[in-house]
This record gives C-alpha cells, sequence and structure tokens, in this order.
C-alpha cells in the first residue's frame, strides 16, 4: 500500500473513530441529561411533600386552621407534579415507586380531610366525641404510615435516579475513556505499524548513503514493497549505478592523467638537459666568434630551460601530492606554524620586517609534511605578495570550527587579488600577477588546495586588489567520523 | 553507521507501556480474586414457614429460583394458612424463619417472644377486606350491626375489622364475633353460618367469584396498611449471618427477577399457592413488594401494641420497644437505603 494511501487511510480511521466516540458521547451525555433533570424533578417533589407535611402538622399539632387552605394547595400542586412523573418515561424498577407514591399520596390526600372533618364535627355528647377522637387517633396513625410512605418512597425513588445519574454519568465516562484508548491503541497501532515499516525502509536507505560515503559505490538498497519508499529505492539503486559508472570512469582518468603528466615531467627533464648541456658547453666554448646577438640569445635559452626544468620540478611534485599515501597523525597545528613561520623568515632580505600574528591554533590528524607544504605555500605567498607593502601584517588564525570542521585562515595586507579572479587562484600554473612581478609558477595553491582536499577539507579565499588578501581552508575535527 | 532519528523507535513505547499495565491489571484482579475466595461451611438446611397466600410471593419466587440460599445450603418452605400460624411453628421450632403479618408479630413481641425480624417484605392496603352476605341484608357498613362475623383472633384480618368497624361508628359489641381459621372463614360464609367474614386474599378473591351477585365487600384502603415481615429466630441470625445475608440478597434479586418477568413470577406463586390465576392477577398487581426495614413498620407495630394492650386481648404491660426486635445488620449489608428508621429508641441500633 502506498503510504499516502496509508496516511489517508490513518486519517478517516481517525476521523471515523472521533465521529463515533462524538456520537456515543452524545448520547451518553443526553441520558445523563435527562437523569439529572429527573433528580431535579424528584428533589422538587421531595420538597413539596415536605412542606405539605409541615402544614399537615401545624394543623394537627397546632390547630391552625389557615394551614389547611395551603395544604390543600400543596396538594394539588403534588398532584401534578406525580401526574407529570407518570407521564415521563419510568423504568420498570421506577414503577412500583411511583405506584407506591401515589397510592400513599392517595391516602394522605383523602385521611387528613377526614380528620379535619372530625375534629370540626360539634355532634353529639361526651360518647360521641370520645368515640370521634379514637377515629381520629385510628386515621392520624394511618396518615403518618402513610405520609411516611409517601416520603420514603420518593427518597427511594431519588437514590435510584441518583443511582441512575452516577452509573449514566460513570458509563459516560468510561465511554469516553474507552473511546479514547481504543482511537489511541488504533492510531498507535497503525502509526507504530508505519513507523516499523518507515524505520525499516530509511534505515536501509541511510545504510546505503553511509556506504556510499565510505566508498563502497557497489552498495545497493533492497527493493521490497509497492510504496514510494520502493521507488525510491529504485531510483536510488539506479543513482547508485550511474554514480559507480562515473567514478570508475573518473578514476581511470584521473589515473592514466597522473601517469600521462608523469611521465610527461619525467621525459621532458632528459631532452632540456639536453639544451641546458649544449648551451653551457657553447659558453665553455672560446665565445669570440660569436657576436653580442648569439651571446643573448644563448641567455635567453638557458634561462628559459631553466624555467621549464622549474616547471617540470613543480608539475612532479604536483603530480606526487596526488599519489602518495597520507601519513596521518596527530599534528600541532601551532607548533607547525611556528616552523614553518621560522623558516619563512630566514629567506626573508635582510631588514625586512614583518609583523607576524600567529593566534591558537588546533591540533589535527593529517600527514604532517603535507600540512607543512600547505602552511609554507600559504605564509610564502603571504611574504610574496606583501613585499611591497611598507608595513606588511601577516596573520595566521582559527575561526570557530563549522560543521565539525577546523577552520584556519592566513591573511595579509598585500596586494590582494580582483574577486572577479577567484576561480583561478587555486588553479595549476593559474597566476592572476604577471612572474616579472612576482616570481612563481602558480603551483603552490593547487597544491594547497590538493592536499587540503585530500585530508576531507576545503579551501578558498578572499581579496581585494591593494589591501590584501585572505585564504581559509578546513580540516576535519574528527578525521575518521 | 548513522542511526535514523530516534522518535521513530519511541512510536513503539506506549503500546508496550499499554500491554504492561494492562499485564499487571489482570494479575492484580487475579491475585484479588484468589484472595476474596474462602472455605466452604458445612451445609445449612433452611426451614421457612409461610402462609399459602400471595403475602410469600417473593419468598417464593426467591426460593423457586434458587436465590435464597448458597452453594450447598437447602431451603424449605413450609406452608400454613396464615402468618399466624407460620409464625407459631417457627417459634416451635419448626422452622429457623418465618413469614408473618404485623398484627400477629405485635402480639409476638407484646408476649416477649425470641424472635428478629429481616425484613418486611410486603405490604397492601387492599389485601385485607370484609366479605358480606347480601342475601343477609347487608349493602353498606352500618348493615353489620347485629350481624355475625367471622375473623382469625390475632390477625390482620381482625385488626381491619376493628378499625373497619371504629371509622364506621359500629360498636364492635353489637357483632357477633367468630373466631374462625382462614379456611373455616370460607366454609363458613359459603354455608351461611355468618353473615361476613374479615379475611385476605386469596379467600376474598375466592369469595367475592363464588358468591357473585351476592357478595358485599367491604375494603377501605385508607384504614389498614398490611405489612409482612420475614422474621427469624435469633439463634439461626447468630449462628448463620453469611446465610442471613443470602437470604436477603436473595429477595432482592428476585425483586429484579419480578420486574423482569412479572408473568412468569405470577406463575410460580400461582403454582405454589394453589391459587388460579385468575384470582390472583389483580391483587399481585396490587400488593407493593420490596425489601425493606422501615419507620412505617416500626409506627405500624407500635399501633397495633396500643391496640392489642386496649383490647385486653393480651396482659397489660409497658409498650415494648418494637426496635429492638428488628436486626439491621443483615439488610445495611445488602441493601442499606432500603434502611429508613427515622426515630431510634435508646438502645436500638438501626
Amino acid at each position: 500500500m502506498k503510504i499516502r494511501t496509508s496516511l489517508r487511510l490513518t486519517t478517516t480511521l481517525s476521523v471515523l473513530l472521533m465521529v463515533l466516540s462524538m456520537a456515543g458521547s452524545a448520547i451518553v451525555f443526553h441520558r445523563v441529561h435527562r437523569e439529572s433533570d429527573h433528580v431535579a424533578f424528584l428533589v422538587d417533589l421531595q420538597s413539596g411533600i415536605f412542606d405539605r407535611t409541615f402544614l399537615r402538622d401545624e394543623y394537627l399539632i397546632l390547630g391552625k386552621t389557615a394551614a389547611i387552605v395551603t395544604w390543600q394547595a400543596k396538594t394539588a400542586e403534588i398532584a401534578q407534579h406525580l401526574k407529570s412523573l407518570r407521564l415521563r418515561k419510568v423504568s420498570p424498577a421506577e414503577a412500583p415507586l411511583l405506584l407506591q407514591m401515589e397510592e400513599s399520596f392517595q391516602a394522605t390526600a383523602q385521611l387528613f380531610p377526614k380528620i379535619v372533618a372530625l375534629r370540626a364535627s360539634e355532634e353529639g355528647g361526651e360518647p360521641a366525641k370520645r368515640l370521634n377522637r379514637l377515629i381520629e387517633q385510628r386515621l392520624t396513625s394511618q396518615l403518618l404510615l402513610e405520609a411516611f410512605l409517601l416520603s420514603d418512597s420518593t427518597r427511594l425513588l431519588l437514590v435510584q435516579a441518583r443511582e441512575i445519574t452516577i452509573k449514566e454519568r460513570n458509563r459516560l465516562l468510561l465511554y469516553l475513556a474507552a473511546s479514547l484508548c481504543g482511537f489511541g491503541l488504533a492510531v498507535m497501532s497503525y502509526t507504530g505499524y508505519l513507523n516499523r515499516q518507515l524505520y525499516r525502509r530509511i534505515s536501509a536507505l541511510q545504510a546505503w548513503t553511509d556506504a556510499f560515503a565510505s566508498g563502497k559505490f557497489e552498495t545497493r538498497v533492497s527493493v521490497d514493497g509497492q510504496d514510494e519508499l520502493t521507488e525510491l529505492a529504485r531510483q536510488v539503486n539506479a543513482l547508485g549505478t550511474k554514480l559507480q559508472h562515473s567514478y570508475t570512469s573518473l578514476k581511470s582518468a584521473n589515473r592514466e592523467l597522473e601517469a600521462f603528466s608523469y611521465s610527461v615531467s619525467h621525459d621532458l627533464r632528459a631532452p632540456l638537459r639536453h639544451v641546458m648541456g649544449y648551451v653551457e658547453l657553447l659558453r665553455q666554448e672560446d665565445d669570440s666568434h660569436l657576436d653580442e646577438k648569439s651571446r643573448h640569445y644563448l641567455e635567453v635559452i638557458s634561462s628559459a630551460a631553466r624555467k621549464m626544468g622549474v616547471l617540470i620540478d613543480d608539475l612532479l611534485a604536483f603530480s606526487r601530492m596526488g599519489r602518495e599515501e597520507l601519513m596521518k597523525q596527530q599534528v600541532d597545528l601551532g607548533e607547525l606554524a611556528q616552523e614553518v613561520r621560522a623558516e619563512v623568515a630566514k629567506d626573508l632580505p635582510p631588514g625586512r620586517l614583518i609583523d607576524w600574528r600567529i593566534g591558537s591554533l588546533p591540533a589535527v590528524v593529517g600527514d604532517r609534511a603535507m600540512l607543512r607544504l600547505v602552511l609554507t605555500n600559504l605564509l610564502s605567498n603571504a611574504v610574496k605578495y606583501s613585499s611591497k607593502v611598507v608595513a606588511p601584517i601577516i596573520e595566521l588564525g582559527a575561526c570557530p570550527a563549522v560543521d565539525r570542521q577546523h577552520v584556519l585562515f592566513v591573511k595579509d595586507n598585500g596586494t590582494g587579488f580582483d574577486m572577479r579572479f577567484v576561480d583561478k587562484l587555486f588553479g595549476l600554473f593559474q597566476r592572476l600577477h604577471s612572474s616579472e612581478e612576482y616570481d612563481g609558477t602558480g603551483v603552490g595553491l593547487a597544491n594547497v588546495r590538493r592536499i587540503i582536499t585530500r585530508h576531507g577539507g576545503t579551501t578558498w579565499a578572499e581579496g581585494e586588489l591593494n589591501k590584501g588578501a585572505i585564504f581559509y581552508f578546513t580540516l576535519p575535527k574528527d578525521p575518521e567520523g | 553507521m548513522r542511526q535514523p532519528t530516534p522518535c521513530l523507535r519511541l512510536a513503539a513505547t506506549p503500546l508496550l507501556h499499554l500491554t504492561l499495565a494492562i499485564g499487571l491489571g489482570a494479575c492484580a484482579g487475579l491475585d484479588c480474586r484468589k484472595q476474596a475466595s474462602r472455605p466452604k461451611a458445612a451445609p445449612v438446611q433452611i426451614t421457612i414457614a409461610c402462609p399459602r397466600n400471595l403475602s410469600s410471593s417473593l419468598v417464593i419466587i426467591a426460593h423457586q429460583k434458587g436465590l435464597l440460599a448458597r452453594e450447598g445450603d437447602r431451603t424449605t418452605l413450609l406452608p400454613f394458612d396464615s402468618g399466624k400460624a407460620a409464625q407459631a411453628a417457627m417459634l416451635a421450632g419448626g422452622a429457623e424463619l418465618a413469614l408473618v403479618a404485623e398484627t400477629p408479630l405485635a402480639e409476638a413481641i407484646l408476649a416477649g417472644s425470641k424472635l428478629k425480624i429481616l425484613a418486611m417484605v410486603r405490604q397492601s392496603n387492599s389485601d385485607v377486606a370484609l366479605v358480606a352476605r347480601k342475601d343477609r341484608g347487608i349493602q353498606a357498613p352500618a348493615d353489620l350491626r347485629g350481624k355475625t362475623i367471622g375473623f382469625t383472633k390475632g390477625t390482620s384480618g381482625h385488626f381491619y375489622l376493628d378499625s373497619f368497624c371504629l371509622v364506621n361508628r359500629i360498636d364492635l359489641g353489637g357483632l357477633r364475633l367468630v373466631d374462625l381459621s382462614p379456611p373455616e372463614l370460607r366454609k363458613a360464609l359459603m354455608d351461611g353460618r355468618v353473615d361476613a367474614v374479615s379475611t385476605w386474599n386469596p379467600h376474598v378473591a375466592f369469595l367475592t367469584e363464588a358468591l357473585g351477585s351476592s357478595a358485599t365487600v367491604f375494603q377501605d384502603g385508607l384504614i389498614y396498611t398490611e405489612m409482612f415481615c420475614l422474621v427469624a429466630r435469633p439463634e439461626f441470625i447468630r449462628e448463620h449471618p453469611d446465610q442471613v445475608q443470602t437470604l436477603l440478597e436473595g429477595l432482592c434479586s428476585a425483586l429484579d427477577f419480578i420486574t423482569e418477568n412479572p408473568a412468569e413470577a405470577r406463575g410460580l406463586v400461582a403454582a405454589f399457592t394453589q391459587v388460579a390465576p385468575s384470582l390472583m392477577e389483580k391483587p399481585f398487581a396490587s400488593q407493593h413488594l420490596g425489601v425493606w426495614l422501615n419507620q412505617a413498620l416500626v409506627m405500624s407495630l407500635e399501633n397495633e401494641c396500643r391496640w392489642f394492650l386496649a383490647s385486653g386481648a393480651v396482659p397489660p404491660r409497658e409498650l415494648p420497644d418494637v426496635l429492638s426486635y428488628f436486626h439491621f445488620p443483615g439488610l445495611q449489608a445488602v441493601r442499606p437505603q432500603a434502611v429508613q428508621i427515622i426515630r431510634v429508641n435508646q438502645g436500638a441500633h438501626p
């Protein structure tokens, strides 16, 4: 199943469960509300019954006849209440209690007027009055009994209604909790399943990128399932195949290029030696038959041959930089910088003063000899291009690390360069100044870039004409990571 | 190898927690159930003496549905012509429990009998009535004057007769009262030895049907409420508190059964009382079945104790503390809301 379909399904399932939960909750909530309303109604009824009992006692105990009228009104009110209670849908469990209430209410409604009538009766002599008292006693006992039954059945109905309300409320809570749990479980299970699937797939892709990063270009991602990640795995594998081919071709071309440059530079040495040898022989011969012009030509040939020799040496050195194996070790860049600075300063013409500013530099893992060459090239360059400045300042320092890379720089206040040509700076035999102005072959910075790249770092530069230049390079903090 | 984001793995942990919680809960539940199981007691034979009439409805249904006894125990219903006879049998040691109306119960309390009231199981305002013969000129209450009236002494029929005559201003001294057993009352009215009888259902229904248009029924629901109680010998309660609780629980369950299966319940009562279903339909519907211990019963017992004392039917004595005859713990444990005593006498404990 496609991931998009799965996610849609999850959403639909969630919405469906939510709707079901809400519908169920609404039904149970309605029941709770109905039962609460029922309880309130019964409380009202109970209160009416209590008031009526009070009025009855006011008459029976204190003889207040005014209470009779209010008692009658209250009786009518309770009768109405009972009628509406009957009209409500009572449960089978409530029915016997309601019946009891109605019967006891009817009994009290009939007994009290009988007692009132008996008290009011003035007929007969003492025996009749004594009989009346006896009847009144018997009826009053019955009235009290029925009043209790009315009150008690109302109480029991109320207890029952409250129990039902609590039960409904608990049911609501249980329903909500159950739906929440069910909803949560369903979503959790499904998302858990999706997560496991995605985790497995993404892990495979990450394993592929790791393998690729470590140069295992033959690694492929397993293609199973029918979702978007399957498609991605196919594309990744196709990309891998292309990359592998490109890498193999590039490696082969590079090897050929290295061999070519080595053999070219090596093979050029022999004819160059011949040229220089014969020029020297000519010089050692009696040069009286050579005119001034011929001697100048010889000088030009000799100078060009020497320059070519230097170029061949540099080309050979550059070629070696690409082939030689890195001898990695812990290198204290601060200490190395001081060594290089001292060496570079030794070659300075007498009287030339440079303000060296070497900051705190980190220790790195790398090939000490190569890193030494990097610093030598960069500091020599700085010395060279600040030779026309009255108060040259050369600074070597470190910036805060970025992306687990130490960032180092060499800054001078020399001639600088035009940023438009910055891309040419690190190219082989690329120069931004003429050799008449500043000597050199244009191999130094190319070597710097090659060494730093082989260490897993990067190089770049910033500069401004006649203001100076900054050359940056980075080295990994953890070269194994 | 780099690890993917750990949040993907974390998503599965709530499920694990939930499973663990359910598992632990289930284990705890099992443990509770283990603790709740108690050793089995020796089987108990429980005999309940009860009148062969509708007053025994709840007990009959509970018994027939096997709700009265715990596993291993056995209950037997011993039928009698009246609650008074059932109570006498229990007091004589023929039964552990009895069903009796408040009138014979009040008399027994006045006599200082050893019994305890476990619960009131039925009340009715329409069960007891006076059935008279029209052919003897009885059409209105006043016509009873000078007539021969059958009743069973010390029963609800007796108290009803007294109340009926009182509120209708009929002097009991002006009547010829004949004390007869319930079956004899029926025969006596049918063969004309008496002009009227004060009795209860199913006799009232039987006589009304048998006499047809010749019957005059004086049934006044305002003057009397009959209350039937389940009473027990104190030693039974003392020795078998668990059985008492089971009995009361069984009666409460029987109430639910009646609510849910009224027709079947009526059938069970008809089978036991041997009353034709047509005769018991109306009285069955008009009675109030329940399991209570309330102030109404206290009032009723006190009223009738006063009546017994005033009538001279029992030796003079002070009004007894009827509450001391109530056994509250049983019903309080089973259905506390059904215990409603307002006035508590000193020494009594609702």
